[in-house]
């Protein structure tokens, strides 16, 4: 027994040789991620986690500041537009250089987005909207110098519209729009941006020790970036961090300068200084199927769910604040409409709640009265609906939610609750047969997109909501109200009121992100709109 | 030596036949999985859906891109992970396999000389206090899974003794001790609940008395004369077991952030990502028939009673 002791004491002592103290390096942050990267090729990116990752290598034409203003970043100055708001002509820096020190010209934006549309290169980008002749390129149909884009000369780009977008001064920040060397790219073909030698960038950063899968990599300063006086940190090294816990513990252990918190952890960092949270455009919504497709490719009003009373019962029948407070203990905020806060401001700078109005809300005595009336007018006691949603924790805790809620507020709805994987889910919406399933949208620069997931000819419309008002509404403001934007607004009010007057969906809440912030970091910029939430390139630790 | 390797042509014949089987039933099952392999699938339009298909060639009918497939595989060609936009799958399980397989072989070689040294001093003292603890562990060992441990582990030597790092795959072999621990609990209580078994049977047997009786100490007979008898039966269940925890753990690798294979398969499943499905389920049916071959092969060799087929 001794003998066992002291051999314990012996690999304690062994043990402790090996601990390290973790020095400080005033130039260098220890940044966090949720997951691997799908790409880094800023032509392909369509998602969150690659839209952080490639936003610190790219050099896009516009970044957004902290309003969500653009403001020249590429370009030296924000675009000329032409009269009937179709044509964009834009200057680019005559400074810009590569990682390499080659100089950054106007054709290689023009490259960029060609590659977005090149049916060659397969992207499943869906930012880069409205460019004339996309659709056509993307089919085969035209050759890629057909795209609305093309280089006036080496520093001034032109971009030419189907129709007039206001909003497209603020796509212009996507990092799509950030130069790609043709000449180095074609060299690497199929290879191109698989790994960090793969890939030139123009950007603050360059990408280093990537090669692919990894979940740990670093961002090194670009000495020829045009602005590198201004970028503080000579490495920004990234860290994939799965487990909730691990990332915590790394956070307070000083290894993490920033970790996500999920909503199940906000509540242990609620009032310390380095909670941060961040609304995002991120809407959940409960979806409805009105229209169900058969078995012979017709579609039928869906026996329950074609009822408006029904539908009207269930919108005004849940209570979100609960949800949002008590479920998701603050990780989002009750929806005010269809379309979320924060994307979007009216003509008189008013919010989306302020301008239309807070049109979701918990009436219990009014959704009793419509499922009474909505039962009668179906004829039965009692109805079954089965609420399909995926299978990660947030989505069990919602639908788990949403059953009780709907139960116990609606006597005589019975809900059938079924979790499953998210492509089972994704699978049974556009089979356009379900009953309720716990979907979401989240826009990134137009909040047009909102009330479009239910256009009647629109793919995504899982409800398969059929609406010529809503048609044409949508199509005005896709077309004609392109250069009258109060016309616009007021045409997006009325897409919204319409949607929920007719309880087409019934939005549930507006996702908030939490984060620990190392509360000594400064400088960087927080964003709702596009795929990257943060803007670290000029941050810097506080002296 | 011509029984020999008219047996071993005959493992590798149906080591091929059933690799073969695996991957076809794979290939069928996959493509009845609901939904796209592609990450954006929810707002992609018909069009671009129609792109897709067609640079991937999924447009092809079914048993044509079986074929294609096959065709790819024999030469090499495991095809391109659509997760991870298109990586080739062969850069993704070589960038992956490392820090899985040197996990699982540390785990297996640590969980597997600690478990067997205590299984031979839990049979040493059968009945008594320490069989009991030893016993005890073993359960346990068997019970709580690994994700349990890893937590404690890290609470233990990460947070409250700063002894290793919390997590990730920085520090060299400092970053692999506490995987590795938690991984290597459940070999060693395998292991020490079957050598405990085996050698209680062994040490109650004639050759063991004649030892006692020639006034061998009890140490020296368990592990120089016990053990090479109860070690037989253990390699058995050893095999199966390093190919496992060499495919990586989902829970564990997430846990301390070590960039394994071990969520890939779960994820490329989830994702649809079809050409990740083959080559993971390939690799993983590959390495198992091969452990198990040289197992039996490993089992003639040592133990003679077993002999290959048509010996006498």
């Amino acid at each position: 027994m001794k003998r066992f002791a002291a051999g314990i004491v012996f690999l304690i002592l062994i043990l402790s040789l090996f601990s390290v103290s973790y020095a400080e390096d005033n130039k260098v942050l220890h940044w966090f991620i949720g997951g691997e990267i799908t790409t880094m090729d800023t032509t392909k990116v369509y998602d969150t986690l690659s839209g952080e990752a490639v936003f610190l290598f790219a050099d896009p034409l516009y970044r957004l500041d902290q309003n969500a203003d653009p403001q020249p970043n590429l370009a030296v100055a924000l675009p000329e537009i032409s009269e009937d708001g179709t044509v964009y002509t834009i200057t680019i820096r005559d400074d810009a250089k590569y990682a390499n020190g080659d100089p950054v010209k106007a054709e290689d934006v023009v490259y960029a987005v060609q590659r977005v549309f090149d049916p060659a290169v397969g992207s499943q980008n869906s930012s880069v909207t409205g460019i004339k002749n996309r659709l056509a390129v993307r089919a085969g149909e035209l050759p890629l110098e057909e795209l609305g884009v093309k280089a006036v000369s080496d520093t001034v780009l032109e971009i030419t519209l189907e129709a007039a977008d206001p909003y497209f001064t603020k796509k212009l920040a996507d990092t799509s729009y950030s130069p790609i060397p043709k000449a180095f790219a074609e060299e690497k073909g199929e290879g191109y941006a698989l790994s960090a030698d793969a890939l030139l960038s123009a950007g603050p950063f360059i990408l280093a020790g990537w090669t692919g899968t990894e979940i740990s990599w670093s961002y090194v300063k670009n000495p020829y970036y045009w602005d590198a006086d201004n970028v503080y940190f000579d490495e920004i090294i990234y860290q994939v961090v799965k487990d909730q816990n691990t990332a915590l513990n790394l956070y307070e252990a000083g290894q993490l300068d920033g970790v996500n918190v999920s909503s199940d952890f906000i509540p242990l960092y609620e009032g310390q200084p380095d909670l941060t949270k961040i609304s995002t455009l991120r809407m959940t919504n409960l979806e409805q199927n009105i229209n169900q497709l058969q078995g012979d490719g017709s579609y039928t009003p869906h026996p329950i769910l074609s009822n408006e009373n029904i539908r009207k019962a269930l919108f005004y029948g849940i209570d979100r604040e609960e949800l949002c407070t008590e479920v998701l203990n603050g990780a989002a905020a009750p929806a005010v409409g269809v379309i979320p806060n924060g994307i979007a401001s009216s003509p008189d700078g008013q919010s989306v709640a302020e301008s239309f109005g807070v049109q979701v809300y918990f009436d219990l005595d009014a959704a009793q009265a419509y499922l009474k009336k909505g039962l009668e007018e179906l004829g039965v006691d009692s109805v079954k609906l089965r609420l399909v949603t995926s299978d990660t924790d947030e989505s069990i805790k919602i639908g788990t939610y949403l059953q009780s809620e709907i139960q116990e507020n609606l006597p005589g709805v019975i809900i059938d609750l079924a979790n499953v994987p998210s492509s089972v889910r994704f699978a049974e919406m556009m089979g356009y047969h379900f009953d309720l399933a716990l979907g979401g949208w989240t826009g990134d620069y137009d909040p047009t997109s909102y009330p479009n997931q239910f256009e009647t000819s629109y793919e995504h419309n899982h409800a398969k909501w059929v609406s010529e008002e809503l048609t044409g509404l949508i199509s005005a403001l896709n077309n004609e109200d392109g250069n009258d934007f109060e016309a616009r607004w007021e045409h997006l009010k009325q897409a919204n009121h319409y949607l929920i007057d007719n309880a087409v969906v019934i939005p549930l809440e507006q996702a908030v992100n939490g984060y620990l912030i190392n509360p000594n970091l400064t400088g960087y910029i927080t964003h709702q709109l596009g795929y990257s939430v943060f803007d670290l390139s000029r941050a810097s630790f506080a002296e | 030596m011509k029984r020999w390797s008219k047996y071993i042509g005959k493992r590798l014949f149906y080591m091929a036949l059933t690799l073969l089987i695996i991957a076809s039933a794979t290939f069928f099952l996959m493509n009845v999985l609901p939904g796209t392999p592609y990450n954006n699938q929810d707002r992609l339009t018909a069009a671009q859906l129609e792109m897709l298909n067609k640079k991937y060639g999924f447009d092809q009918p079914l048993f044509q891109r079986y074929i294609n497939y096959l065709k790819n595989i024999l030469h090499g060609d495991f095809g391109i992970s659509l997760q991870f936009s298109d990586q080739p799958v062969a850069t993704l399980l070589s960038q992956r396999m490392g820090p899985s397989i040197q996990l699982g072989l540390q785990a297996v070689l640590f969980g597997t000389v600690v478990g067997v040294f205590l299984g031979v001093i839990a049979a040493m003292h059968q009945n008594k206090f320490l069989d009991v603890f030893c016993s005890l562990f073993a359960i346990t060992g068997r019970s709580v899974p690994n994700f349990v441990v890893a937590v404690l582990l890290q609470l233990l030597f990460a947070i409250t003794l700063n002894w290793l790092p919390i997590g990730l795959w920085n520090e060299g072999f400092r970053s692999t001790i506490l995987p590795t621990l938690a991984l290597s609990i459940s070999p060693m209580a395998e292991s020490c609940r079957f050598i405990r078994t085996e050698m209680v049977e062994v040490l109650s047997s004639d050759y063991i008395e004649l030892a006692r009786a020639k006034g061998m100490s009890e140490i020296r007979i368990a592990f120089s004369h016990g053990l090479r008898n109860a070690l037989i039966p253990l390699i058995t269940v050893l095999g199966p077991m390093t190919v496992s925890l060499m495919t990586g753990s989902l829970v564990v690798e997430n846990i301390f952030a070590v960039p394994g294979i071990g969520e890939q398969f779960t994820k490329s499943i989830l994702s649809n990502d079809y050409y990740t499905i083959m080559a993971v389920t390939i690799l993983f049916s590959a390495l198992l028939v091969a452990v198990i071959f040289l197992t039996d092969i490993l089992y003639q060799i040592i133990d003679p009673r077993v002999r290959v087929e048509g010996a006498k």
